[in-house]
Order: C-alpha cells, then sequence, then structure tokens
C-alpha cells in the first residue's frame, strides 16, 4: 500500500502540467505520456467493472480515445485523473448497458447477464474459494453503478473516501453511504449463496 | 428495535473493517459493549466478503502486471491516430452530429420569431420595455471582450503562418490573400477600438495596437522588396514577443469570460 502511495505521487509529480498543456495543443507525444501514467489505474476500473481482460482493455482504449478528442476542453490541468476517471466510469455504464442488450440476444432468458459475464473469469486464489470469489464478482456486477464504482476505487485500487468523492463529485458523507448499502448487498448476496 | 440494533452492529463493523482508519478509532468502544455471538456472526460474514474482495484484487493486480504497458500505451496512442485519421477523412455531415445544431437552429428562430412579433417597433411600447443602464453596460462589456477574443484569435493564427514563411516562400497569390486577410483585419481593429475604453479590455489596447501596426506592414508589403520586409514583420513579432503576450492575454480574457 505506501508503495502504490508513493507510485501516485510520483506520478502527479512526474507528469507535470505543461505535459497537460502540451496534450491540449494536440501534442500526441505530450498525449503518450499522460496514456502511460494513467492506463493501469483505468484498466482496473475496467477490470474491476467487467472482470476480464478484454473489456477492460476497450474501456482503456476508448476512454484515451475520448479524452484526446477533449483535452482542449479541460480547463483545469489538476483535474486530468478525475477527469479521466469520469470519462472512464460513464464509458463502463455504456459499454455494460450495450454488452447487456447485445448478450440477452445471446443468453437463454432465464440466466442474467451477470452470471453469463462472471463465468468468463477465473479465480485463481487458494484461500478464497473459487465459488466464494466468483459468485462475489457476479455480485458486484449486479450492484448499481455509482456503487459499483465505489467499491472498484475504494477496494481494488484503494483510494480514500476523500479521493473517491472529489472524483465523483459527491460528499464524503454520500460516499460513505453507497459504500455501506454496497457492502450490505454484497454480505447479503454472500450469506445466502452459503446458506 | 432490534433490526436497528444489528444494522447499528453492522455500521460499526462496516467501519472498523473497510473504514478510514479515523472511522476504525471511533467503532471500538461501541463494538466492545456488544454481546460477543452477534458480533462474531457478522463479523465472519464480513471477514468472508472482504477475504473475496482481496482476491479480485490479487487477481486484478496480476493482470496489471503480466501487461506490457509500453506495447498497450503504444497501441493506445497508435489506436488514437487511425480514429483521428478515419474521423478527419469523413465528411462534415458525419463528424459532426447535426441533430443538436439543428435543434438549437430550430429554438433560436423560434424565439427570434417571437421576439419580432412582439417587439416594441413603436415609441409607445418602447418605452415600457425599457432595460436597466447596468445590464446594457454588461452587455456592452461581455461583447466587447468576446470581439477582442476573436481578434486575438484570428491575429495569432495568422501571425503563426506569417513567422513561419521562408525567404522566397512568399508567392504572389499568397502575399495577395495574405493582404486581403490583413485588410479584414484592421477593419475589425477599427470596430473594436472604442471597446477599448472600457478599463477592462484598456490593457488589450496595447497590444492589439502592435498587431494592427504589423497588419498595416503586411498590406504594404511588396513583391520586389519581400524577403527583407517580410522579416523585419518577423523580427518584430519575435523581438516584441507578439505571439507569447497575445497567448498571455488571451488567457486573461477567457478566464474572465468563465
Amino acid at each position: 500500500m505506501p508503495a502504490r502511495k508513493e507510485e501516485r505521487k510520483t506520478n502527479v509529480l512526474e507528469l507535470e502540467r505543461d505535459v497537460i498543456l502540451r496534450a491540449r495543443t494536440g501534442d500526441r507525444a505530450a498525449f503518450g505520456e499522460i496514456v502511460y501514467f494513467y492506463q493501469k489505474r483505468i484498466f482496473s476500473i475496467g477490470y474491476g467493472y467487467f472482470m476480464n481482460r478484454e473489456d477492460a482493455m476497450e474501456i482503456v482504449q476508448e476512454t484515451f480515445l475520448k479524452a484526446y478528442q477533449g483535452i482542449k476542453h479541460l480547463r483545469d490541468a489538476d483535474k486530468l485523473s478525475s477527469w479521466l476517471y469520469t470519462i472512464a466510469n460513464n464509458l463502463c455504464r455504456d459499454h455494460y448497458s450495450k454488452k447487456k442488450r447485445r448478450d440477452w440476444k445471446e443468453v437463454e432468458m432465464n440466466e442474467s447477464h451477470a452470471e453469463f459475464i462472471g463465468k468468463e473469469s477465473i479465480i485463481k486464489n487458494d484461500l478464497v474459494s473459487n465459488e466464494t470469489a466468483d459468485y462475489l464478482k457476479r455480485s458486484i456486477m449486479k450492484l448499481p453503478h455509482k456503487q459499483k464504482v465505489i467499491v472498484i476505487m475504494r477496494h481494488f485500487q484503494e483510494l480514500k473516501y476523500k479521493e473517491i468523492a472529489e472524483i465523483l463529485g459527491r460528499t464524503v458523507g454520500t460516499i460513505k453511504r453507497l459504500h455501506f448499502e454496497a457492502i450490505k448487498k454484497l454480505r447479503k448476496n454472500l450469506e445466502e449463496n452459503s446458506e | 428495535m432490534r433490526k436497528k440494533r444489528s444494522k447499528l452492529i453492522l455500521q460499526n463493523l462496516f467501519r472498523s473493517r473497510f473504514g478510514d482508519p479515523s472511522d476504525k478509532e471511533k467503532t471500538g468502544n461501541f463494538l466492545n459493549g456488544i454481546e460477543d455471538k452477534k458480533v462474531n456472526n457478522l463479523d465472519a460474514s464480513l471477514q468472508k466478503l472482504e477475504d473475496g474482495l482481496s482476491s479480485i484484487k490479487r487477481e486484478i493486480d496480476s493482470e496489471v502486471e503480466k501487461t506490457d504497458w509500453n506495447t498497450v500505451s503504444e497501441n493506445v496512442t497508435g489506436y488514437i491516430a487511425d480514429s483521428e485519421k478515419r474521423r478527419e477523412g469523413k465528411p462534415l455531415s458525419k463528424r459532426v452530429n447535426l441533430k443538436p445544431v439543428l435543434t438549437a437552429a430550430a429554438v433560436v428562430t423560434a424565439v427570434a420569431s417571437i421576439f419580432l412579433v412582439y417587439s416594441p417597433w413603436d415609441g409607445e411600447r418602447t418605452a415600457r420595455y425599457s432595460v436597466p443602464a447596468e445590464s446594457v453596460e454588461k452587455i456592452e462589456r461581455n461583447l466587447g471582450r468576446h470581439e477582442t477574443l476573436d481578434y486575438l484569435r484570428r491575429s495569432k493564427i495568422f501571425l503563426a503562418n506569417i513567422s513561419d514563411y521562408e525567404a522566397g516562400q512568399l508567392t504572389p497569390s499568397m502575399l495577395k490573400s495574405d493582404k486581403e486577410l490583413a485588410r479584414h483585419l484592421l477593419n475589425k481593429k477599427r470596430y473594436l477600438n472604442h471597446h477599448f475604453n472600457n478599463i477592462e479590455l484598456s490593457k488589450a489596447k496595447n497590444i492589439c495596437d502592435q498587431i494592427e501596426f504589423m497588419f498595416y506592414e503586411i498590406v504594404m508589403l511588396e513583391e520586389e522588396r519581400d524577403p527583407a520586409h517580410l522579416q523585419n514583420i518577423k523580427d518584430f513579432i519575435r523581438d516584441n514577443r507578439l505571439m507569447l503576450k497575445i497567448n498571455l492575454l488571451e488567457k486573461e480574457l477567457t478566464d474572465r469570460e468563465v
């Protein structure tokens, strides 16, 4: 955890404001630096959302394409990271509904989308049973968009409530409440599964 | 009552397990006073959940680690370049979503029609619709700022092009179109002059005057002596750091516009 924080801090320092300013003028090399620094974070959002590598990579590509097309409108260079998160979150939501519509045509009507997607991923962990982790993944995917994003940021990216609140433009109180709601649902689902 | 208490226990366990460090401190005392079995059962289920979440996190981290990020960033920038090329190749109607533009145009037309129908054309009606002087000033100020910004943006592009010309590169047809553009911008500047009385734009006057001087010089460019003359113009732009001044002024006015 400290190493990750240190990495984040270094990233911010290294990605100086002039890189962002250069990227705003259409400088592709400068934009390439932005891609390099933020791609892992965007990937983990995509992975947490879809629980598979292909969709996560698609989110990475589309996020940076949108960012490239819109960076000239980004007035505050300090807001780059939360702006990228917002693009990625919105893309995840849109991609998820498209995928859901597409998959419904392919999957039998009595099988939920989350169950279908859950089959794509394999858990490689000996401490937690495959079944539990797999079930948890499907439960996360069934959460409403905002709660899902909060779970991803809090548990998979280890962000503080304050950081999540800044990115999502909500108060810390709201984030805590939504996080609690999400955890309550996940716990309940796990309990029901184990009964 | 029991349900409420269960929720309270769960909330405190949640804080102690998933909260920020400051949240964890607050929960200690509360949980100590609760009967063990209840807390233990709930805590065990949260422990299971936490283990599951950690397991997924480990999976994500391992996916991140096994990825060659240099290749990914190259692929992403390549994908952006391809998409941009495809986008540029498309006709304007395909690149721009015309639906909102047409909707906006329809709304503007409707508002304009209503205004024309109900507008106070005769003197008697005009008197009933007096606009406060403050608002007029504000509109005038905003218009001045907007026009100045537009002038600066056009001038910047034009002067940047002029600065890029190499000796002998300026053909008669290029010179002709440049002179026309310079004349157009000189006319625009004449219209702008009265806005510079406004204190907010007084700073812009000096820079706009320097730009105007450049445009006069461009209008006077003649083919037979253009290399030296053109060089003088380029030197003036460079020595006076005209582009930098324009950029700074542009930024200042844009910030105020927001």
